[in-house]
């Protein structure tokens, strides 16, 4: 009952490991096809326009990847000026020193909808908070702020929490909120394009660019492959030997200088990474050929009268490689997107004014300085993303279909 | 007498076969730059640069750069030993985590860290260096409050300096999969090791495997990092250009990036110096397989 039990378990574990793997790589990719016709079929309207680096809209990415400035003062009254306008004295505090408000704002807001922040107050006794400067219908209730921005409120709008301790000391925390008319979940870059929109529109140099490089490699590389361990002659060391001297080059190199000689053009690029990953495919066929030449199987078809051709093809390389050309293929475009997005990044690739996910990192790394992280997080979460769900789909594709895994 | 004879041939032959490799490589490396298209060199024909290009090869004649102005050797130099230091101990850190890693693995193969690991690792080999880089330039940022580049290595304080120095080699180890690669390897090796009739034999003798063991791991070791250095230089590319260290692939990207009136010695030199490293590495690998693996030394000795 254990014994079989075990046995229950462990198939029920194998089954939830193939089906996860797959389904997962099949999901990720069934988005990223999605996206790609998407991003055709809308081109430049996808992206929207605001203002420039604003942070996401979603708070739960605002909260993680944007720390907002929030300025705090103590207010003091300039006795001599009294009466003569102006009577309050400002001086800023460090954060270091004391802190008003415990839990950060949100700061964006689209119009029309809600905005509403409880502040945490940092002083130990203090008094009920009061809003010194506010857009107009901004309202306190229980401690809660709670505004519904209207047109003319798009903008940066300032707030200013005013409030006192036992001690009678007047302090006031200031923080803006920029509002905007559209949403933008992921935030805009320095240009103030939506990150969301850009993404969309990045996805494009993933399936066309994949599908190029992935032909040339599992079909001219699977041929030679194939051939060169079939026939045991002079062939297969030529090939052999061109593969060996392809693999010794550096991938990234070849590329640099495909991309020079084409004027970074990414599809003869990817013609470039096709022919960078012929040798892998070819060896690995060549490899996994070599084994079923030596097999019964084949001495048997041989003498049954089937043709050279036929064994080759149909029993070797269809039924019994075809586990591992899929494989390879789906590494073939992970390996496409990891290239177009490292040249593009470097400024080899994909040139502004296009889109790709690689420009964008690199326009992201330059806001790191500022701490403007979601340029950076969001394309590098998507690129990871494709680059895993390809992996995954290779990897559930030869669990399905390789025979010995079966 | 007969052994030794043998084993000298096989050794010349191995060093001949990645001396010759580099040179048909450079040479074909020559012909494709002439490809290049150059407002600068119209007059010239494709044969001419060519020649050119194969004589500033042969005569080792580089002259001076006209990108920076200092003469060639001291800029591939200099350069060289900063990508060498990034190949060395980015290779010396891949070994440091991923023996024992592999060896827990290999040992508790269905135990749930075991299990845990090699998911672990399989996911974190899918990001790509380039992201993995940016991620760790980001943490620098907003943790240490350093912007890792190289130039804080001479103007920095000694945290600053350990930080240049570390942080491009965990963006290299962990991107791209070659952690994952070369554990997979090393784990396989042991498993098979353990696996095997004559080391049950020697285990039911009360004998000691570890003698086996550790010379298996340091073949599989040196095959598969050796194997993996071509794929690794390409990453350190990467990295040089995220971490603004100039080195070979800082500089292959000034190359590149220019429109016209290439510095095609400079390229030149730093692409033999990039293939040499590729060739050591290559003549070590068949050299270790010569010289550790059972099959192929008694083989080549009969």
């Amino acid at each position: 009952m254990k014994k079989r039990n075990l046995k229950v378990k462990t198939v029920g574990r194998s089954l939830f490991h193939k089906t996860g793997t797959l389904a997962l790589g099949v999901t990720i990719l069934s988005i990223l096809i999605y996206l790609n016709i998407f991003s055709h079929l809308n081109g430049e309207n996808l992206i929207k326009q605001g203002p420039g680096g604003l942070p996401p809209q979603i708070s739960l990415f605002q909260d993680l990847l944007y720390t907002p400035q929030v300025s705090q003062y103590l207010i003091e009254t300039d006795e001599w000026a009294s009466g003569w306008g102006d009577s309050e004295i400002r001086s800023q505090l460090d954060r270091d020193d004391i802190l008003l408000l415990k839990n950060t704002p949100l700061i964006t807001q689209q119009i029309g909808k809600t905005y509403s922040f409880r502040p945490e107050i940092g002083l130990q006794d203090y008094n009920e908070f009061t809003l010194n400067e506010a857009p107009e219908g901004m309202s306190v209730q229980d401690g809660e702020i709670t505004w519904i921005p209207d047109e003319n409120q798009v903008g940066e709008n300032n707030i200013a929490l005013r409030l006192s301790d036992s001690d009678g000391l007047e302090y006031e925390a200031v923080y803006s909120v920029i509002v905007t008319e559209e949403f933008f979940p992921l935030g805009t870059n320095r240009r103030g394009q939506s990150l969301s929109g850009l993404i969309v529109a990045g996805s494009k140099w993933t399936i066309v660019p994949g599908l190029i490089a992935a032909s040339i490699a599992i079909f001219i590389g699977g041929f030679m492959g194939a051939v060169s361990a079939y026939h045991k002659d002079q062939l297969d060391s030529v090939l052999s030997y061109i593969a060996d001297t392809t693999e010794s080059v550096p991938a990234l190199i070849i590329v640099f200088l495909i991309a020079a000689a084409t004027q970074f053009n990414v599809y003869y690029i990817m013609i470039g990474v096709g022919i960078v990953l012929l040798p892998s495919v070819q060896n690995i066929i060549r490899s996994n050929t070599l084994q079923f030449v030596e097999n019964q199987f084949v001495e048997s078809s041989s003498e049954i009268g089937f043709k050279d051709r036929i064994i080759l093809w149909r029993e070797i390389i269809w039924y019994n490689c075809k586990s591992d050309l899929i494989s390879l293929a789906t590494y073939c475009f992970a390996f496409s997107i990891l290239i177009e997005v490292t040249i593009s990044y470097l400024g080899l690739g994909v040139q502004i004014p296009d889109i790709s996910w690689g420009v964008l990192l690199a326009e992201g790394r330059s806001s790191l300085l500022r701490e403007e992280y979601w340029m950076t997080v969001f394309p590098a979460l998507a690129i990871t993303a494709s680059i895993l769900g390809f992996i995954f789909l290779g990897a559930g594709l030869k669990q399905k279909f390789d025979p010995k895994l079966k | 007498m007969t052994n030794q004879l043998t084993s000298r041939s096989a050794w010349i032959k191995h060093l001949g076969y990645s001396v010759f490799q580099f040179f048909a490589t450079m040479v074909l490396f020559c012909y494709l730059i002439t490809f290049l298209p150059d407002s600068q060199l119209l007059d010239k024909s494709q044969t001419e640069r060519f020649t050119e290009y194969l004589l500033i090869l042969l005569t080792l004649d580089f002259g001076y750069s006209t990108l920076y102005g200092d003469p060639i050797w001291e800029i591939v130099l200099d350069s060289g030993i900063k990508t060498l230091f990034l190949i060395l101990t980015s290779i010396a850190f891949i070994i440091l985590f991923t023996v024992p890693m592999s060896m827990y693995s290999a040992y508790n193969n269905d135990h749930i860290l075991s299990r845990l690991l090699n998911k672990a690792l399989f996911i974190i080999s899918s990001v790509p260096i380039l992201v993995v880089a940016i991620i760790i330039v980001a943490l620098s940022v907003s943790l240490l409050g350093i912007v890792p580049e190289f130039n804080l290595f001479y103007d920095g304080n000694n945290v600053q300096k350990v930080a240049v120095l570390t942080l491009p080699l965990f963006a290299i180890i962990i991107g791209d999969g070659i952690l994952f690669s070369i554990f997979e390897t090393l784990q396989d090796k042991i498993k098979k090791i353990k696996s095997e009739p004559w080391v049950k034999g020697i285990k039911a003798r009360g004998g000691n495997i570890n003698k086996h063991l550790v010379r298996g791991i340091t073949e599989s070791m040196i095959v598969s990092v050796t194997g993996k250095i071509s794929f690794l230089i390409s990453g350190i590319i990467v990295v040089e250009l995220v971490f603004n260290w100039q080195g070979l692939g800082f500089i292959l990207l000034d190359i590149f990036s220019q429109s016209s009136q290439r510095d095609y010695a400079l390229l030149i030199a730093v692409m033999a110096l990039i293939l040499l490293f590729v060739q050591a590495s290559g003549f070590i690998r068949r050299f270790t397989i010569m010289k550790m693996n059972p099959e192929k030394k008694y083989s080549s000795a009969a």
